[in-house]
């Protein structure tokens, strides 16, 4: 079992980036072995749109940089794990710009699951997804969107296992090691 | 004091893609309903620090912006997140301008942009904009950025779409649900869409690309 935490938080240090350091020790005591990735901290340029990674070069990337590491690590993993301030009800740039770096792990063809249109997936089956987002305060509907964005994101990634939390900023360590934990457990990840 | 529209283009593809179609699209009915408008793209914005303070001078200037933009892991593309973080985060004065949003997917289903126009609905409350709606159309691929006057009928439910949508928004109104529902029309039967679409990146492959359309270079 192996997850990928995709770091989307900045700043050494902070708040944010300690739920991202707290959800790896959960899932490594949960039995996950974990990679994970300090988004802010690689050098990766946005996606270009190209579609080479479809066509030309299927599964692979036509740009050079570090978005290569967050391919490779997503295609091993089983479970991806989004940690990202809450923006707007979305991710942050950090944690977007490597997702949307994602498309090599997709097939370019189409298929209806559920009456849905989504594409198929070049490794595995499926990938489970658990999103955490960190507010600086309790906003009912940016909080609803980001959990819409990560069970859309889910669909994506044709999970069996799925979920998503907001961390209001300023709560103690334990409190959030706490809602993590529970968050784990009801998502069927630990 | 004739009223000012910006067109913003999120996609990195900038004047080669199906929001530059669109967006041009729209441009041309707003100045034939009387409003100046200008031309931005994401990517060139965040090229410098040059570029960047050159849209936030035209978004300051505009009375209506619209972002055109593709649907990028079920939200825009990365530096359409990183405009509106910066926005926020330095304050440019956007109180009291329209806001709406142009959004194109290769899905056929319109619906998968719901959860990104909820964040640019977010976005342009958390500034102070109006929020004046979105458009969201699938098969985004069947315009594949021709101009939408030589695309045909397949751009018929975008132009007439647009046409609607441009006579509230040159007046800054809200954008009326027949025009949103009309824009999201499909343009082909799901069934159709879904295997052309297969037939064309199976084609594509067979005359440019290497190794296998299925491969997976990191198993």
């Amino acid at each position: 079992m192996r997850a990928l935490i995709l770091d989307g938080t900045v700043g050494e240090g902070s708040f944010d980036r300690s739920v991202g350091m707290l959800a790896a020790e959960l899932l490594k005591g949960a039995g996950w072995e974990v990679d994970h990735l300090l988004l802010s901290e690689m050098s990766i340029a946005p996606c270009t749109g190209c579609f080479n990674c479809w066509i030309r070069t299927p599964g692979e990337c036509s740009q050079q940089d570090e978005a290569e590491k967050v391919v490779r690590a997503m295609a091993k993993a089983s479970l991806w794990v989004y940690v990202t301030p809450v923006i707007f009800g979305g991710f942050s740039y950090q944690l977007k710009k490597g997702l949307d770096r994602l498309i090599p792990i997709l097939l370019p063809e189409f298929k209806v699951f559920a009456n849905e249109t989504h594409h198929p997936l070049r490794y595995h089956e499926g990938f489970d997804v658990l999103g955490i987002g960190i507010n600086e305060a309790e906003d009912a509907e940016w909080n609803a969107t980001f959990k819409t964005l990560v069970k859309r994101n889910a669909l994506n990634a044709h999970s069996k296992h799925n979920g998503a939390i907001v961390v209001e900023r300023g709560r103690s360590f334990e409190e959030v090691r706490s809602s993590l934990s529970a968050c784990l457990k009801e998502a069927g990840l630990s | 004091m004739t009223a000012k529209a910006l067109v913003l283009i999120g996609s990195p593809r900038a004047s080669k893609s199906t929001s530059h179609a669109l967006g041009a699209y729209l441009e041309e009915r707003l100045a034939e309903k009387g409003m100046e408008f200008d031309e931005a793209y994401a990517k060139k914005a965040l090229a410098s620090e040059a570029g960047w303070a050159e849209l936030a001078g035209k978004m300051k200037a505009a009375d209506l912006i619209v972002l055109s933009t593709p649907l990028y892991v079920d939200s825009f593309p990365a530096p359409v997140m990183a405009i509106y973080e910066r926005t926020w985060k330095e304050g440019v004065p956007l109180r009291g301008k329209g806001f709406a949003v142009i959004m194109n997917s290769g899905f056929p289903e319109a619906f998968h942009m719901n959860t990104g126009l909820k964040i640019a609905e977010h976005f342009a409350r958390k500034v102070g904009m109006d929020w004046l709606g979105g458009l969201a159309m699938g098969s985004g691929a069947a315009i594949d950025g021709q101009p939408l006057g030589q695309a045909g009928a397949r751009s018929r439910h975008a132009v007439k779409g647009l046409d609607m949508a441009a006579d509230f928004l040159a007046g800054l109104k809200p954008i009326p649900a027949e025009a949103k529902a009309e824009f999201a029309k499909p343009v082909m039967p799901r069934g159709f869409m879904v295997w052309a679409s297969n037939r064309t990146f199976r084609r594509a492959h067979k005359k440019a690309g290497k190794g296998g359309l299925r491969d997976r270079p990191y198993q």
